[in-house]
């Protein structure tokens, strides 16, 4: 099992390095000039040719492909914002802690409500409990959340003034972001929730646990929970991935410093340093997630487990039968 | 008294278009020590029936429309879900058709049998693991593989769990659906062999379901043959296998390949079965039967005992076997 | 099913504990300004200790660079060498002594003696050189946009300084806002460096805390080298950064900021519903919205015809209301109303038959019309100038075509020749209310620069030139009103609207009288100034 984790993580970083190579290639070839962009329109060609070199945009693409490589690797650095001189890696490393603590925060709530919503909807199926459900998962994700992040605020905000509506001063601040991402993510939740519900308490082996004599409480969380939670974990850890790479409506809206606006703003400003750094970190995050799916996959599904299982186990569960008989 | 007593069974699956009449009112009867084959071919209500006593029909759409079922007495049909819970695992066991799918991938074989164990006796965790070891080597497992998961078990060796698992509570009623019908002839042999085994030792009654006559012939002591959601024939092994009356049991030891004869093709009996949902006025079999004649498609023919313990539901019992 | 009714009762839990702490906080509301402004604690001596406004754009200590300074922020912490009062309109400095003219051509500066900046140094005659000089070695906006500088500047001694000028431009006083930097300072640290955030200054306030993308506080200081002057009567500011400016009014409503800038489209809804506990007054912003003939393209615009064309065969005033909506106020002149200089010189009469006969002895015709094209930034203004026009358009044998493209892409294509940049929607600064011409001379004459228009007239370039070059008062406004009329006869530029601002306050922060005061002279941002005790009768 570890020697499968060591290799997968080892894995991420030629994807990581490819993912650099195109998004550079890609900001490299968009029309768009940040020289352009900081000296406005009006310059002579000599003040061009001056930023330029100071940003080290004159250079060739394999020139500056190189040494940006090079720096990220040798030093981890990312470069500095055109605009404001900040190193990337900082803003990142601070802005990260913003973004995923909300990130964390919602994917909990996410988890908590869209979970059980999703099995009773699959439990108590055709009965109004379901058709409530499942009409509010509809809505949620029919509803973008640039309408329902505003509506809140002025709601909770503006009229009732019982939460702050921007920044990250108090606990309360993150009731509304959170709020916010959680209603897609339950949304999403619950729909796949129920569907792999259904198709679980279909199966077989729950018709055998019922003729064993099981109280159909004990047959969903004990038998049927855990076949449940394997297409779960899959949409679970990419909302997650997504929620960490910055949930760029919720940040705009409730001004929250994180990375989905930073990046916004690198791209507006054809920031390179920037949207770079962003892009790459959140590539590392989608591929750590996709590693940590993996791990959670064999830790539900002892079928995938025993694809990574070595002889040593075998060994061990002798022994308890050995012990237990 | 029997240990297990149906009268006029009837099960239905109502949806929103038709309603299918799985099962039209059969009577049987399980005495205790005994072993009760129910024969028939597929879709003629026999999973059903099975189903209806444990009351694992599944409800929607399922509905239990009318009879009665006696266990030690007590009319399961009238018992709250609470009693039943008690008595399925314990009592009354099942197995089912297939065993590739029967057991839970994720819980460990050896769990999944102390599971029904802690659940009825109510020994502890231990106890109930070392009993669940008994019973895998009762029936030929090593006690090794009780912690490992089903993938990595044959299909043999899966069904020979489910049988453990059934029998682990010492069941007074073993209901075996097919059980080897999933399973290739040799492997099928050691797990007939084995069921029989076991039952001797632990004087467990079965109710056989099975559409293998050779089968019947090994293990049954009664024999019911079911058409269409109906009883057509019932009657001990003797009665059925050396005396069959009704034309569709004819039919079905006619259609049975024979060592001995050389012939060019085998006699199946012509037709199908009728549309559950939209069954035929008189007699079901009436359109396959050789013996037809008018009445036969009016009005339902009834079940008459024409030796004692061998019942028959036909118009036309003049003659038997020679008549075909 | 356990399970179930245990995640029940937790979320009941959840529900009530928020419950509860809306509770807690309706009570706090009770004094309405918690949030917006903290009042000052007793026997501190100010009136409020901390006051939160919200911007749109991070505080920005270095002028002439983009992201353009914010001077808000820049008024707390640093005095400006020269400033234009808006009222008197006569030139003031903080700093100095004494100024003056030796003779047409040369300034003497004297600093006054007692100017300490925040970290201890003494201001000096070089500090002051150092301020002009930098926008030169930084080549800043300021030198390319309008170089009116000194052609040498000689250090008399520690206070005084003597600037010599080939020309001396009077926009040298208004528009040339040069904070006092501190010498040693700025070049121990660099012009790179993140020290930048908390920048060494001469001003009231210093930074205490800048965090970037969400908000910048400024803290009073007890050495301020002018204190017995005026005293400040709010000991913190606290700036808050919004991402969203939606968010922003929303939080001004709620209660949370005590000041900032409104949208047209907040301001239109607050003149319907009106806001409870804030109010929101209009400002002229001292430049006017035009139409602009030309850009990198201008072949069409050379004739006179197809201007006047443009001029009457457009509703311009229906089109500032539909770009505009409420903020929209009539333009009578390319020089906005309030402007010293302004003459009236009316409005172009929409008639519509004669712009197509114009049109039509141009050689345009419904089946073969004039085909204009401009690229120009994504956003709602732009977008619905553009729809607008094109609409007009379509009614005077012209083909108006646009392409809307992010900020990046917009500004490479207004660099590239060739892109198809003939018109665009600007507004310009001419005739602020200071009363000073902002651009400077290479402007008048560089056909690809952002003046009023794009057309070569060399009368236009000479008038404009005297203008620029006016020291007295009296000629310069006599000057400027003859070019207003030339430019209205020639049709060279077309404004449709005078442009306005709107500022939100919190009444129960803010007196009505301070902030027109403030609104009215264009000094809302000047948070300094609205920080002394004078401000507040």
């Amino acid at each position: 099992m570890a020697k499968y984790i060591i290799k997968r993580i080892l894995w991420a970083i030629p994807v990581l390095l490819g993912v650099l190579i195109i998004v550079f290639t890609i900001t490299y070839l968009t029309p768009g000039d940040p020289v352009q962009t900081i000296l406005g329109n009006g310059y002579t060609p000599e003040k061009y040719a001056k930023k330029a070199a100071e940003l080290g945009l004159d250079k060739g693409y394999l020139a500056q492909l190189g040494s940006y490589i090079w720096n990220v690797v040798t030093r981890f650095d990312f470069g500095k914002s055109y605009m404001t001189n900040i190193p990337v890696i900082t803003e990142l490393t601070t802005r990260m802690g913003t973004t995923f603590s909300i990130a964390f925060l919602s994917i909990i709530v996410t988890i908590l409500i869209g979970i059980p919503c999703g099995i009773i909807a699959a439990i108590k199926q055709y009965s109004a409990l379901d058709y409530g459900f499942t009409s509010f998962a509809l809505i949620c994700s029919a509803i973008p959340s640039f309408v329902i992040a505003p509506v809140l605020l002025v709601v909770f905000g503006v009229k009732l003034r019982w939460l702050p509506l921007s920044g990250l001063d108090e606990w309360k601040s993150y009731i509304l972001p959170v709020f916010v991402n959680a209603l897609g993510g339950i949304a999403l939740l619950t729909r796949m929730t129920r569907t792999s519900m259904l198709e679980t308490i279909r199966q077989d082996y729950i018709r055998t646990a019922r003729a064993k004599g099981l109280r159909e409480s004990v047959i969903i969380w004990k038998h049927a929970m855990k076949n449940t939670m394997i297409p779960v974990i899959t949409v679970t850890g990419s909302w997650l991935a997504m929620l960490m790479g910055g949930a760029l409506i919720v940040e705009l809206i409730f001004s929250i410093p994180g990375l989905g606006t930073y990046l916004y703003g690198g791209i507006s400003n054809r920031d390179y340093p920037i949207i770079n750094g962003s892009v790459i970190l959140t590539a590392f995050i989608v591929c750590m997630m996709s590693i940590v799916v993996d791990i959670l996959y064999a830790v539900v599904d002892p079928r995938i487990k025993a694809q990574f299982s070595s002889g040593k186990k075998k060994k061990k569960s002798v022994q308890a039968a050995k012990e237990a008989a | 008294m029997s240990l297990l007593e149906i009268r006029d069974l009837t099960i239905q699956y109502k949806t929103r278009k038709s309603v299918v009449e799985a099962v039209n009112g059969i009577n049987l009867k399980i005495d205790e020590g005994k072993t009760l084959g129910l024969v028939g071919e597929t879709g003629a209500g026999k999973t059903t029936t099975a189903l209806g006593i444990l009351g694992l029909v599944p409800n929607p759409p399922g509905v239990i429309a009318g009879g009665e079922i006696y266990f030690e007495g007590k009319d399961l049909l009238k018992a709250k879900d609470s009693e039943i819970r008690k008595i399925r695992g314990n009592k009354i066991s099942m197995i089912f058709q297939d065993p590739m799918t029967a057991l839970n991938p994720v819980i460990r074989v050896g769990d999944q049998i102390a599971e029904v164990i802690a659940l009825h006796s109510g020994c502890s965790k231990s106890e109930a693991s070392a009993k669940s070891i008994e019973m895998l080597e009762l029936v030929g497992i090593r006690a090794e593989r009780s912690t490992e998961y089903p993938h990595q078990f044959s299909g043999g060796m899966k069904q020979r769990v489910v049988i453990a698992m059934a029998l682990a509570c010492q069941p007074k009623l073993l209901i075996a659906d097919e059980p080897t019908t999933a399973l290739d002839v040799t492997i099928q042999a050691q797990v007939l062999e084995m069921m029989n085994d076991l039952k001797v030792r632990l004087n467990t009654s079965m109710l056989l379901i099975t559409h293998d006559l050779g089968i019947v012939a090994e293990t049954c002591d009664d024999v019911a043959i079911m058409y269409a959601g109906q009883i057509v024939e019932y009657g001990t092994l003797a009665h059925i296998f050396d005396n069959p009356m009704h034309p569709y049991t004819i039919g079905l030891f006619g259609s049975i390949p024979s060592l001995d004869k050389d012939v060019d093709r085998l006699t199946p009996i012509p037709g199908l079965m009728p549309d559950p949902a939209n069954l035929p006025k008189g007699c079901n079999f009436c359109e396959r039967c050789t013996r037809k004649c008018d009445r036969c498609a009016e009005s339902e023919p009834e079940y008459l005992e024409v030796e004692p313990g061998h019942f028959v539901r036909c118009s036309n019992l003049n003659g038997g076997a020679e008549n075909v | 099913m356990k399970k179930l009714r245990t995640l029940v009762c937790l979320l009941l839990v959840v529900l009530m504990v928020l419950a509860l702490g809306a509770c807690g906080s309706k009570k706090s509301d009770d004094a309405e300004i918690s949030k917006a402004a903290v009042p000052g604690k007793e026997g501190s001596g100010y009136k409020y200790d901390s006051v939160t406004i919200g911007c749109s754009i991070m505080p920005n200590f270095i002028t002439g660079t983009t992201p353009a300074e914010n001077d808000g922020a820049c008024s707390l912490v640093f005095d400006e060498v020269f400033k234009v009062d808006p009222v008197t309109k006569e030139v003031k400095s903080e700093i100095l002594e004494d100024w003056h003219f030796e003779d047409d051509t040369t300034l003497v500066m004297k600093l006054k003696d007692n100017v300490y900046f925040s970290n201890g140094d003494k201001a000096t005659a070089e500090d002051v050189l150092f301020s002009y000089s930098s926008h030169v070695d930084r080549s800043s906006a300021y030198i390319w946009e309008f170089n009116i500088l000194y052609d040498e500047c000689e250090i008399v001694d520690e206070l005084t300084l003597k600037m010599k000028f080939s020309t001396f431009y009077s926009a040298f006083f208004s528009s040339y806002i040069i904070y006092l930097y501190d010498k040693s300072w700025a070049e121990s640290v660099g012009w790179d460096s993140l020290d930048w955030q908390k920048p060494v200054g001469t001003g009231p306030y210093v930074v205490s805390d800048y965090k970037i993308d969400d908000h910048a506080t400024f803290t009073a200081r007890d050495d301020y080298w002018n204190k017995d002057k005026d005293p400040v009567t709010i000991r913190e500011w606290v700036l808050k950064y919004y991402k969203d400016t939606s968010t922003m009014e929303m939080d001004l409503e709620a209660g949370n900021i005590a000041m900032c800038q409104f949208s047209a489209s907040e301001y239109e809804r607050f003149q319907k519903d009106g806001g409870k506990g804030y109010d929101v007054l209009t400002g002229s912003a001292g430049v006017n919205h035009f139409f602009q003939m030309g850009f990198l393209e201008n072949d069409c615009w050379y004739d006179k015809n197809i201007r006047e064309a443009f001029a009457v065969g457009i509703p311009w005033d229906e089109f500032g209301q539909v770009v505009l909506g409420v903020t929209w106020k009539q333009a009578t002149s390319s020089v906005p109303s309030d402007s010293p200089e302004y003459k009236n010189v009316g409005t172009y009469k929409y008639d519509l038959e004669k712009a197509k006969q114009l049109m039509t002895a141009a050689g345009y015709s419904e089946e073969k019309p004039l085909e204009i094209h401009t690229v120009t930034m994504e956003s709602p203004y732009f977008s619905k100038c553009c729809e607008a026009f094109e609409y007009y358009c379509n009614q005077m044998y012209v083909k108006f075509t646009f392409d809307l493209k992010d900020i990046a892409a917009t500004i490479n294509d207004w660099n590239t020749p060739g892109s198809g940049v003939e018109c665009g929607f600007y507004y310009d600064n001419f005739g602020s209310q200071d009363g000073q011409y902002v651009r400077g001379l290479d402007w008048a004459a560089n056909p690809n620069g952002s003046n009023w228009t794009f057309i070569d007239d060399e009368y236009y370039d000479n008038l404009y030139l005297e203008v620029a070059a006016s020291t007295d008062l009296q000629t310069r406004i006599a000057k400027s009103q003859e070019l207003q009329q030339y430019t209205y006869d020639e049709f060279l530029a077309i404004p449709y609207s005078e442009m306005t601002f709107q500022v939100g306050y919190r009444t129960d922060v803010f007196g009505k009288a301070q902030m027109e005061r403030a609104v009215m002279n264009s000094e809302y941002w000047n948070l300094a100034n609205m920080s002394y005790a004078s401000a507040w009768n």
